[in-house]
């Protein structure tokens, strides 16, 4: 029996005893250097027999496992040594990241010109993760030339295709804004939803945006959309023009399902659509988000 | 096996008698509520009032209370309840780490009965219990009586304690711990014993049957369905990390920028994504979500929470202003504790500075004085008797002279003198240090308790015609005061909207998750037609609440509780004029049905049903499926007893069925259909915000709860087979001694 008397902090504490832990316990093992080394190789043959493709130096670490990660030069400097490994190769680039090849499929000089490409696709995926992650906004198609040797510019499009068909950097997706532009964003940090929100909002169309979040919702919840909901900063509708914004909408034609209901009681201002929505049921729910919520706790 | 320490303490005040009694027999309704309806059934006879020495106060915690397991500091506290005319048996719900205190101390519940010949409180240092005086304490607040024990007892000591108004019988009072906990309602029932407050220390441990990696595996598990409280699985706000871009409905408040404000440093909840365990904690940022942005955020130190809890409900304010209304600047509570206070106020603008000095300074007297609000009943009494004008129809409908339509209720009812002696000006004023000056002396009023000419105000005296104080005839409760006053009575039938809504139900209490969720409206009224209380459930509203979209809603509850034919469990839409839902079926009897069982199951075990159930997640990877099993895996990993979910639902019905079974005995009635699961009229008139029971489906709705149940038909009550069926069937002999079995 295994006792426990612990205080988890000054407010708290949880006094256990325990069952018995099962008598044997599989571990998994860990594989061994020779393993992991041969993995390595095998990845990177892989890529480069059948992409064609350097892998980066993140891919290879990933390989090798947690408690083995200071040995990882060590490891590396081994398999240069050894015959068995004689075509896995290191390149470092300008900007010093490190890509590995196959010799027998990849040619050392034509590696140097891969490696710019594929630098240049590591630096797209950062970009497009940091502008995802962090400052929670796409990354238009124009930034992204740069990232990319003069040479290259032209191959664009297909760069990006194979990013996308490229497990380690599927995550970067694409969203064309109504007008046409064409953005990015990592979907590890992104949902499509949102970036579909933020290719609305580049169009600069705020009508076009409200009309649309607010058939989302009525759609997809049901319910309908307070008019403040507008002024997160997301939808860069400066309040004092939220408005005049807000009824503009209401005259469009095109947005002839749009409507707006007023709280009888807090003045509050909420827009619906009548496609999904039916009016006393915008009116209900309106109630329930306005006041119903907060006097029911 | 695990969970249960195998005994539990019983203290009778009247021969101080402490005697400590094996768990076994109350093995089959697990603990808190389900133990407590256990010891009523089997100890406390029917026609006994709450404040007979004979009634039973249960303090009732369960295997899993103390375990660490998440959402399990709970404590049901159980008597027959001062607030219902009829006395019938009820529940209020307490947090903190009082109840796993108990556990560590050594048992299983604490079942108090009888009176004490002077004021007393109850010493528990593991083995040691004593009823020792309290006297000194005996006249004076919480925060005093918590103060002296724990000068006594020593910091680490949990303290659950009554105030004046428990003490002064004010039917609507509290026992409160660890300074913002409450169990509502049953405060004058520790009064009536002469019991100021139980002091409890444990250095014991409580045993689990699993593992310690096996039991670690789970609570990590665990974590990963929980979202936020009241359910929330998805941010209320659109944030980028959701992955479908679900959002609001929620209290999962926390967002990138926004910042436990008065915490030292502010402290910001940012992104609290999904998969990110260590940041559950800051999810429910309930102070902005309920004080709003400016407000909520710039006055809130932290979120605070009972043992165990990852999710954490209880908002800790730092508001300067209060120091000049000569109370403490830093105050906890949570949702309706709020506003017990300011719920005395008219025309204090919500989601302002004021709203919130105002409402922390309601928190700082009531969570002293122990007042309950009854879940806000008291002050929508309280706002229509002191603002609605009488009109000369209403007069006669109400057998009063029509001479004095033009007068408020209390202008009618209270004699000038007594009338005279609230600060009235100061009431409908603009000032607001003068609102605050009126809400203390409502306060004063209340916990005093007192007739006109000063004596103690009893219900015996009110009902033979003697004048008492405004706030006497607040403490008397709502359910006698309409018998008092037929004006009351008509309009919580009718529950005119003017000058404000007041939703009662029946027999004294209040609508809690009424009809105004209108996506499930039938099975709202059912929950709210059978307890003797408003019915403190939140499965029904914690599922419905969680953000998802209503038909992946559907979806989820059909795959785990169906399939069904014959429509869905949960209203996309109310028809039109008239708000009526979808007719009755079978997904809404079964939805019904499992919201009742699963309240049972978290207060008698005990989890917090203030978040569960945990049938969606948050979890993407999951599809946003939870888990149906959370509760029947914690109490099997726990106790070493493996039980599936449906075995537990079968004993959460098993708890509610002899729960069902004592009510009616209470009552001596066989047609509880008619004359206990009463809805209120209104509930059949279209009114804004909330959908209308029909008078045939509602009839259709009680006849498929019922047959679910196992329950009769015609009559309401349990059947000789489902009583046979749950182990119950010494209960179903009683009854037919009683002529209570259909
Ligand atoms: S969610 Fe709130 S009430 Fe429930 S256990 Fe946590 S802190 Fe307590």
């Amino acid at each position: 029996m295994e006792k426990e008397d612990q205080k988890t902090d000054a407010a708290e504490k949880v006094r256990l005893e325990y069952g018995n832990e099962p008598s044997t316990v599989e571990k998994t093992a860990e594989p061994t250097i020779e393993e992991i080394q041969a993995k390595i190789a095998e990845t990177v043959r892989t890529a480069a027999g059948e992409h064609s493709a350097m892998t980066p130096a993140a891919s290879v670490f990933a390989l090798v496992p947690k408690s083995r990660q200071e040995t990882i030069t060590a490891l590396l400097d081994e398999m240069a040594a050894d015959e068995r490994y004689a075509d896995i190769k290191a390149l470092t680039t300008d900007s010093g990241k490190v890509f590995f090849f196959s010799t027998t499929y990849i040619q050392a000089d034509e590696a140097v010109a891969k490696s710019r490409i594929e630098e240049a696709k590591v630096k797209i995926a950062e970009k497009v993760r940091a502008d995802s992650q962090d400052r929670v906004k796409l990354t238009p198609a124009g930034d992204l030339q740069e990232l990319i040797p003069e040479t290259e510019r032209y191959r664009i499009a297909a760069i990006l295709k194979e990013m996308q068909e490229n497990p380690a950097t599927a995550d970067i997706k694409m969203v064309t804004a109504s007008n046409g532009h064409v953005f990015f964003y990592s979907d590890w940090h992104m949902s499509n939803y949102y970036a579909l929100v933020l290719s609305r909002v580049t169009v600069k169309d705020p009508c076009a945006t409200i009309a649309a979040m607010v058939r989302d919702e009525s759609r997809v919840y049901p319910r309908p959309t307070c008019v403040q909901f507008f002024m997160e900063d997301l939808f860069e509708i400066p309040p004092c023009d939220l408005k005049a914004i807000v009824d503009e909408t209401l005259k469009k034609p095109e947005y002839g399902d749009i409507k707006m209901l007023v709280h009888p009681t807090t003045g509050g201002v909420y827009l619906y659509s009548n496609r999904y929505l039916k009016d006393h049921m915008a009116a209900v729910l309106m109630d329930w988000q306005e006041v119903g919520r907060e006097a029911n706790p | 096996m695990g969970g249960w320490t195998g005994k539990v303490l019983r203290v009778d005040l009247t021969t101080g008698v402490i005697s400590k009694e094996s768990t076994d027999k109350y093995k089959p309704y697990l603990g808190g509520t389900g133990l407590a309806y256990k010891v009523l059934w089997d100890e406390v006879p029917p026609g006994t009032d709450a404040w007979d020495p004979a009634n039973r106060i249960i303090f009732g915690v369960g295997p899993l209370t103390g375990t660490g397991a998440p959402l399990s500091g709970r404590v049901s506290v159980t008597s027959l309840w001062p607030m219902h005319p009829e006395s019938l048996p009820a529940t209020g719900h307490m947090g903190g780490h009082w109840g796993p205190e108990l556990k560590y101390a050594g048992y299983d519940s604490l079942i108090i009965q009888g009176k004490a010949a002077s004021p007393v409180w109850i010493y528990i240092k593991d083995d040691v219990v004593e009823i020792r005086d309290a006297g000194k304490m005996w006249g004076n607040g919480i925060y005093r009586a918590n103060a002296e024990i724990m000068n006594i007892m020593g910091p680490e000591a949990h303290v659950a304690a009554i105030g004046q108004c428990g003490e002064n019988l004010v039917r609507g009072s509290n026992v409160m711990c660890d300074r913002s906990h409450s169990a509502g309602g049953v405060g004058s029932v520790m009064g009536s014993k002469n019991l100021k407050a139980i002091g409890i220390i444990g250095t014991g441990a409580l045993k689990v049957e699993a593992s310690k990696s096996a039991w670690k595996d789970l609570v990590h598990y665990q974590h990963t369905i929980l979202g936020a409280n009241s359910g929330g699985v998805v941010p209320n706000t659109l944030q980028s990390w959701q992955p479908d871009g679900y959002y609001g409905g929620t209290r999962w408040t926390a967002a990138k920028g926004l910042f436990w404000g008065a915490a030292s440093p502010p402290v910001e909840t940012g992104d609290c994504t999904a998969d990110d365990l260590n940041s559950i904690g800051l999810r429910t940022f309930k102070g902005y979500a309920d004080f709003g942005p400016g407000v909520g955020d710039k006055h809130t130190v932290k979120i605070q929470g009972c043992h165990g809890c990852p999710i954490r409900c209880h908002i800790a304010t730092d508001v300067p202003a209060l120091e000049q209304l000569g109370v403490s600047r830093y105050q906890v509570n949570t949702c309706n504790g709020n506003s017990s206070g300011s719920g005395f106020t008219i025309g204090i603008t919500s989601r302002s500075e004021n709203n919130i000095t105002a409402s922390q300074y309601g928190v700082a007297l009531c969570d002293d004085f122990g007042w309950w609000s009854d879940y806000g009943l008291a002050q929508a009494d309280f706002k229509w008797l002191a603002q609605h004008v009488l009109t000369a129809e209403e007069c006669t409908a109400a057998g009063i002279d029509p001479v004095n339509a033009g007068k408020t209720p209390y202008q009618y009812r209270l004699t000038a003198a007594e009338y005279a002696k609230l600060p009235w000006a100061k009431f409908t004023g603009s000032d607001f240090v003068g609102k605050m000056d009126f809400v203390k002396a409502v306060m004063i009023q209340i916990k005093d308790n007192r007739m006109a000419d000063g004596t103690p105000a009893t219900w015996e005296k009110m009902q033979a015609g003697q004048p008492a104080t405004l706030g006497a005839y607040i403490a008397v409760g709502a359910g006698r005061l309409e018998k008092l006053w037929p004006e009351l009575a008509i309009q919580h039938q009718e529950n005119k909207a003017t000058p404000s809504a007041i939703n009662y139900v029946k027999m004294g209490h209040i609508k809690h998750h009424f009809t105004e969720s209108s996506d499930t409206v039938q099975a709202a009224a059912l929950l709210n037609m059978m307890y003797n209380r408003d019915p403190m459930c939140h499965t029904h509203t914690n599922y419905t609440g969680n953000g998802l979209p209503l038909a992946l809603q559907n979806e989820i509850f059909n795959e785990l509780f169906g399939p069904f034919e014959g429509g869905n469990a949960i209203d996309a839409e109310l028809a039109a004029p008239d708000f009526l839902p979808t007719p009755m079926n079978k997904a809404k009897a079964v939805f019904a049905k499992m919201c009742f069982l699963y309240m049972e199951l978290h207060n008698s075990l005990t989890l917090c049903n203030y978040t569960l159930p945990g049938w969606a997640s948050p979890l993407k990877s999951r599809n946003y499926r939870g888990e149906r099993n959370l509760e029947a895996m914690m109490y099997s990993a726990v106790t070493g007893d493996a039980k599936t979910a449906q075995q537990l639902e079968d004993t959460g019905l098993r708890i509610l069925t002899l729960f069902r079974a004592d009510t009616a005995r209470r009552m001596n009635e066989k047609d509880m259909r008619n004359k206990h699961d009463l809805m209120p009229e209104y509930a059949f008139h279209a009114h804004s915000g909330a959908g209308t029971l029909d008078h045939a489906d509602w009839e259709v709705a009680k006849d498929m709860f019922y047959e679910e149940c196992g329950w009769d038909k015609t009559t309401g009550l349990p059947t000789q087979a489902t009583y046979d069926r749950l182990g119950l069937s010494d209960v179903a002999a009683v009854m037919a001694g009683a002529g209570l079995l259909p």
